[in-house]
């Protein structure tokens, strides 16, 4: 995973998710993400930045509802920024169950409403 | 595309020329029949403009001589080109052409089909009359009236696809005015939805509202359904998933105006609606939008005089 789409701020991290989000590369920022995590007990919430995610298929959104539910389960918040008209709109149509998540029209917006 | 099947889409002339049947003697017997009538075009165009001169409904699309003067001149050439027997792709775009103009000036193919039918006595008695002077000569009409069904069906094909063409601009302009996403307040978009919902005007709602969320930027969205009647399940659930896209992009969703039949069949149907805010009218979840955004309305009464 590339150093610079993963930032901490103010205990929460934030995590650029790729154009090409899917495969091989789900999985290494997964684990990245994850043992960062643990390395991290001070991080209390985890952003993924969608800004460049514009569509993403069933097996690919899978594999991000993975991750979710592992940060989930490691009993951080989770919050969603910057989700475009199109990713939406596939989501919804894919019933991805984000229930429990954040989601903010920008980073500020998402971080604000992780710390409501 | 099999070449047999009657469509309605455009073919290719070699195609047309299959279908019809106008075989080389066709065209040469056009052109014998051209030679004899080219001269005579003018004299029979006079005899049909008297015609039309008695219906007066036909005469209403000319404006003034010069107009009549100018389509005489179009027909004249047509009809040359008619009996030119060069029916190619040139040929297929000109009378392809006649039937669009023909739509744009709102002329009913009833209209069109008269004046061919008062047009084809004229042809036939040429034909006759060639037949007559030169026995040598076997000419059956049959070819005119093969062209005259290919004008026809060209001319019939350009206006139904001119007239489906303007049917579905209308549709669309319907469409964009019946998704009037308008941003009462910054940041607060409202969607009041009136009329009919089908699943081909809910995608069109969902595709205007995300679009607009995006553009706008927009934290809060109010969709009135106080004005629809009765949804269905694949309507109700377009309506829930709406909601459900505008909040993933972080913009708080509101569906205002639910009415009992409505809630009723959302509930029969079992559709997910706990992530769903609602209200009972529009001015509610204008009032609770407003206080979300921390944003205060006062009475002019209550302000001093």
């Amino acid at each position: 995973m590339n150093s610079t789409q993963f930032q901490v701020t103010r205990n929460c991290a934030t995590l650029l998710l790729p154009r090409d989000f899917g495969g091989s590369d789900a999985l290494e920022i997964r684990n990245n993400l994850l043992e960062s995590l643990h390395r991290l007990p001070k991080i209390n919430s985890v952003v993924l930045d969608c800004s460049n995610l514009t569509l993403i298929d069933r097996l690919d959104l899978q594999q991000l509802l993975d991750i979710v539910h592992c940060i989930r389960l490691m009993g951080k918040k989770i919050g969603f920024c910057s989700i475009g008209a199109s990713l939406a709109a596939v989501l919804v149509n894919l019933n991805a169950d984000l229930g429990d998540c954040c989601f903010g029209i920008n980073l500020d917006d998402t971080l604000r409403k992780l710390k409501a | 595309m099999e070449t047999n099947s009657l469509s309605i889409h455009r073919r290719s002339a070699e195609e047309y020329l299959g279908l019809y049947a106008i075989s080389q003697e066709d065209i040469q017997e056009l052109k014998q029949i051209g030679a004899q009538v080219n001269p005579a075009i003018d004299a029979m165009l006079d005899r049909f403009y008297e015609w039309m001169g008695e219906y007066p409904e036909m005469m209403a699309y000319f404006r003034d001589e010069s107009a009549i003067a100018h389509v005489k001149k179009m027909q004249r050439r047509y009809w040359q080109i008619f009996f030119s027997g060069s029916i190619d792709e040139t040929y297929v775009n000109d009378r392809y052409k006649i039937g669009t103009i023909h739509a744009q000036i709102d002329l009913p193919v009833a209209i069109y089909f008269a004046g061919i039918n008062m047009l084809y006595p004229m042809l036939r008695d040429h034909s006759i009359e060639i037949a007559k002077s030169d026995l040598n000569r076997s000419i059956s009409g049959d070819a005119a009236i093969k062209l005259l069904h290919l004008d026809a069906a060209l001319v019939c094909t350009a206006f139904t696809d001119k007239r489906d063409q303007m049917i579905a601009e209308s549709s669309r302009a319907v469409m964009e005015m019946s998704t009037p996403v308008t941003e009462i307040w910054e940041g607060i978009l409202l969607l009041p939805v009136v009329g009919i919902v089908d699943s081909r005007r809910s995608e069109e709602i969902m595709n205007a509202v995300l679009n607009a969320i995006s553009t706008r930027n927009a934290r809060e969205f109010i969709l009135d359904i106080s004005g629809v009647g009765v949804v269905d399940t694949a309507v109700a659930n377009y309506l829930i998933r709406i909601t459900k896209a505008a909040s993933l992009m972080g913009c708080e969703s509101t569906i205002s105006g639910i009415s009992p039949a409505i809630a009723q069949t959302i509930v029969q149907l079992g559709i997910d609606v706990e992530s769903v805010r609602s209200t009972a009218t529009m001015m509610d979840a204008l009032s609770k939008a407003f206080r979300r955004r921390g944003i205060q309305m006062n009475s002019s009464d209550a302000l001093p005089s």
